[in-house]
């Protein structure tokens, strides 16, 4: 059988054609008016300041615009210690938090899978710290950190272990424990401080919850039948654990896993409430570092451009986890 | 749950951009709460280098033809503010300009009021008056945000009278003089205290310490080594029950122990910074033999000192004299006891015990340059208002802070306060013998490299001496930076 051959006259055509492209236009024009808010607020708040920030850094720029000097600010940066010293420690904060907060976050979430009593009121009780401020929070682990009084000495002196300094240890954890077997460590292995460290187990206790809702909400979308399929050829627990949930769960952890770390590249506030930065600069991450530049040396123009560096870093590593991580992402 | 590639992509440039943004604009809003409590700034350099900045046009005063509403930022609360109202009602009431004063609250310590104004003055909205430390205003007259107040102080209509100026001490003026502006006023003195030692009285007597800092008894160094190690006590484990001293890792108190040991802390061009030599080495070495011997500690956070202090654990520390009304709660059980010990604030340690020298820190103002040149000088007509002979000696009595007038003397409100509050006599009687800091615009920055450098050596991390020049070369960087 042979199609009918369709003999539209040119006019005919041209008017269809208008017509086609009139709906276009119409169906196109909805589509930006509904994305126009969004624009307007991401123009206004985010692209314009950042533009303007680009801005800034090619500059001498105190509380006011000076000398034009561009890309000066950049050279500058990269011979910069501090930068490279923050940055380390960034990665630290980044190296130590993450992978915590992603097991944790996924044992706490497989385990509130199943049908326990009570299930809801665990659920709001790991999320509860979530929602707490950061700053109220920190304070709160502040006090708990105290070296005098404070309760984690507390239990420690009650359980006949010398207090520690917590928040203001700047000696690397490594090179801590070391000490404790009358030994000693080269810098370069001595670790993050524990003022760093400590920060980082508040990070994580505050961070938990985000992660366990997001991970009951991956396992909240695996099929059933896979795993009766899985079972049906003999699967065990871990067995179904081990190849179905975690393979059906990668774009939840890789979304973690990105968010997370641009996240942990970003942590500010409660560093700035717990330590400051300090002892000895040994928590001071490259936003504190860029705070410090901001608002203590008033000098905005180099710390855009450092601003501008973290983002660039920030991309990079993001393009290096899709590189490296999500060609092992299954989305179906 | 379903993740897309795109959500992913556009959630991560989402971030991208809000990491730019956040980061370019310094990240989150800064906490209301710094980490640690606002610390004295540099006040004043030693001497007077080559202008740096090209000269301002004098202002010329103008009287208020209209009554303008004076804004007054400012960081005090509780008791303070209250003290703060009172005087700004007073001035509402009483004020025959009709100008009147909006005093407000900015949370986040004198850097929250610096970071709001630095906003401010982008968006051209600038309060008239607000307190900050001589590093702040150094950035806002490089800014041109702010006018020369001796053109208001000085001279012109308003101008404090021969009286006043006697009657003031020759610091509270000179401190707020910028050598890097033409010796030109841009400050006048708001929050003022001193760099002084407080003793356990009883602990004095009894460990048989004769000198105590006060006039006529100021220690000598060597007098003060040997004060701590007798004051030490120590268990027959050998660890101490009662410390002799206390290390505050401040650089006001770092900069008023060198001075006092007969050293500087910038050269005389105010190019270069001079703490690691002698003067300064001796200090931290000192410290840190202290710390070594068990006869001193650090435990700053928070102020823990203090308690300590009340507690009868450390026997002396030097210390703001803003921190009388904290040391009186540690020690009467916030109010419902009575005192535990006698106590007394005198004269840190001297080298030359004849010409004994502090620090005089604290918070200044600055007056704002509004276009409308009727506003500066009503704002000036505030600060005069604010500093007169009455509200200057009875402000300090309910805040703690120093008075600025000799006359506060015989002030009645002041003379029954200090009844209840002998140590805030004491603290008064050794004004004279204050100086001020560094203002140049680095010395920010400096302060904190200094005071790393002190709790590198007393942790046992770097010797006095290298610690002292690891922070030299730091500081010295950072001057010329921001030349």
């Amino acid at each position: 059988m042979t199609a009918p051959t369709m003999t539209i006259p040119g006019r005919a055509a041209l008017a269809m054609t208008a017509a086609r492209r009139r709906a276009y236009w119409r169906e196109t024009g909805v589509a930006y008016l509904y994305l126009a808010p969004a624009l307007v607020l991401l123009t206004a708040f985010n692209f314009f300041p950042a533009a303007f920030a680009f801005y800034i850094s090619l500059f001498k720029w105190g509380l006011v615009q000076e000398e034009f000097i561009g890309l000066q600010n950049y050279v500058r940066l990269v011979t910069n210690e501090e930068f490279w010293q923050s940055l380390g420690i960034s990665v630290w904060y980044v190296v130590l938090a993450i992978p915590v907060e992603m097991a944790l976050g996924l044992l706490i979430a497989y385990l509130l899978f199943q049908p326990l009593r009570g299930r809801g009121a665990y659920r709001t009780a790991y999320f509860l710290p979530y929602i707490t401020s950061t700053v109220a929070a920190g304070l709160v682990w502040r006090w708990l950190y105290k070296r005098e009084g404070g309760l984690l000495n507390e239990v420690l002196i009650a359980l006949g272990l010398p207090k520690l300094m917590w928040l203001d240890e700047p000696e690397g954890v490594f090179q801590l424990m070391a000490h404790a077997a009358d030994a000693n460590l080269p810098a370069w292995l001595a670790g993050p401080s524990l003022a760093l460290v400590s920060v980082c187990v508040m990070s994580i206790w505050h961070y938990l919850g985000f992660y366990v809702v997001i991970y009951l909400a991956g396992l909240g979308n695996i099929p059933r039948e896979t795993y009766e399929a899985a079972r049906m050829d003999g699967a065990g627990e871990w067995q179904a654990f081990r190849y179905v949930t975690l393979p059906l769960l990668s774009p939840t952890n890789f979304f973690l896993l990105i968010t997370g770390t641009i996240g942990a590249l970003q942590a500010f506030n409660q560093i700035y409430v717990m330590t400051g930065g300090g002892p000895l600069d040994s928590s001071r991450t490259v936003l504190m570092l860029i705070f410090k530049t901001f608002y203590q040396q008033t000098r905005v123009g180099y710390g855009s451009a450092m601003a501008f560096v973290l983002t660039a870093l920030i991309l990079l590593l993001t393009w290096a986890n899709f590189s490296l991580v999500g060609r092992r992402v299954t989305y179906d | 749950m379903a993740i897309s590639r795109r959500f992913l992509i556009g959630r991560i440039g989402g971030a991208g951009a809000l990491g730019a943004i956040l980061a370019a604009c310094g990240g989150e809003a800064a906490p209301a709460a710094a980490p640690t409590a606002a610390k004295a700034e540099p006040t004043k350099a030693p001497a007077a280098p080559a202008p740096t900045v090209a000269p301002q046009p004098t202002a010329v005063p103008v009287a208020p033809a209209k009554p303008v509403e004076v804004t007054f930022w400012h960081t005090q609360t509780g008791a303070n503010l209250a003290a703060i109202d009172a005087i700004v009602a007073d001035f509402n009431k009483s004020n025959p300009g009709k100008h009147t004063v909006k005093a407000e609250t900015i949370p986040g310590s004198y850097t929250g009021v610096y970071q709001k104004a630095m906003a401010a003055i982008q968006a051209g909205s600038t309060p008239d008056v607000a307190v900050g430390y001589e590093s702040m205003a150094v950035e806002y007259m490089k800014a041109k945000a702010i006018v020369a107040l001796d053109d208001y102080a000085l001279k012109g209509p308003s101008a404090l009278s021969a009286a006043d100026l006697a009657d003031i001490f020759p610091i509270y003026i000179e401190s707020n003089k910028y050598p890097m502006f033409q010796n030109k006023m841009l400050t006048f003195p708001f929050t003022k205290s001193l760099a002084l030692q407080y003793w356990n009285e009883d602990f004095l007597k009894a460990a048989g310490v004769a000198k105590n800092g006060q006039k006529g008894q100021i220690m000598s160094f060597d007098d003060y080594k040997k004060a701590v190690t007798a004051l030490t006590k120590k268990g027959a484990d050998g660890k101490t029950s009662v410390y002799g001293a206390h290390v505050k890792i401040d650089t006001s108190y770092i900069d008023a122990f060198i001075f006092a040991n007969g050293g500087e802390v910038l050269d005389k061009d105010q190019a270069k910074v001079t703490f690691n030599q002698d003067a300064g080495v001796q200090i931290f070495e000192m410290w840190a033999t202290m710390v070594k011997n068990g006869e001193a500690y650090e435990n700053n956070k928070d102020s823990a000192y203090q308690n300590d202090f009340g507690q009868g654990k450390v026997a002396g520390f030097h210390d703001t004299t803003t921190g009388r009304p904290w040391v009186r709660r540690a020690l009467t059980n916030d109010g419902k006891e009575p005192e535990r010990h006698k106590w007394l604030v005198g004269m840190i340690p001297q080298k030359d015990t004849a010409k004994p020298v502090t620090v005089l820190f604290g918070g200044n103002v600055v007056v704002f340059d509004n276009k409308d040149k009727a506003r500066p000088a009503a704002a000036w007509e505030w600060v005069k208002f604010f500093t007169n002979k009455d509200n200057s000696a009875v402000f300090p009595i309910k805040t703690g802070y120093m008075p600025m007038r000799k006359s506060a003397v015989e002030n009645p409100e002041v003379k029954a306060a200090w009844e209840k509050d002998p140590q805030g006599k004491q603290a008064f009687e050794l004004t004279d013998f204050t100086r001020a800091e560094p203002q140049i615009p680095a010395w920010q920055d400096i302060r904190t490299i200094l005071a790393d450098a002190l709790l590198a050596t007393i942790t046992g991390k770097m010797t006095a001496k290298a610690a002292l020049d690891d922070a030299a070369t730091k500081a010295n960087k950072l001057i010329d930076e921001k030349k």
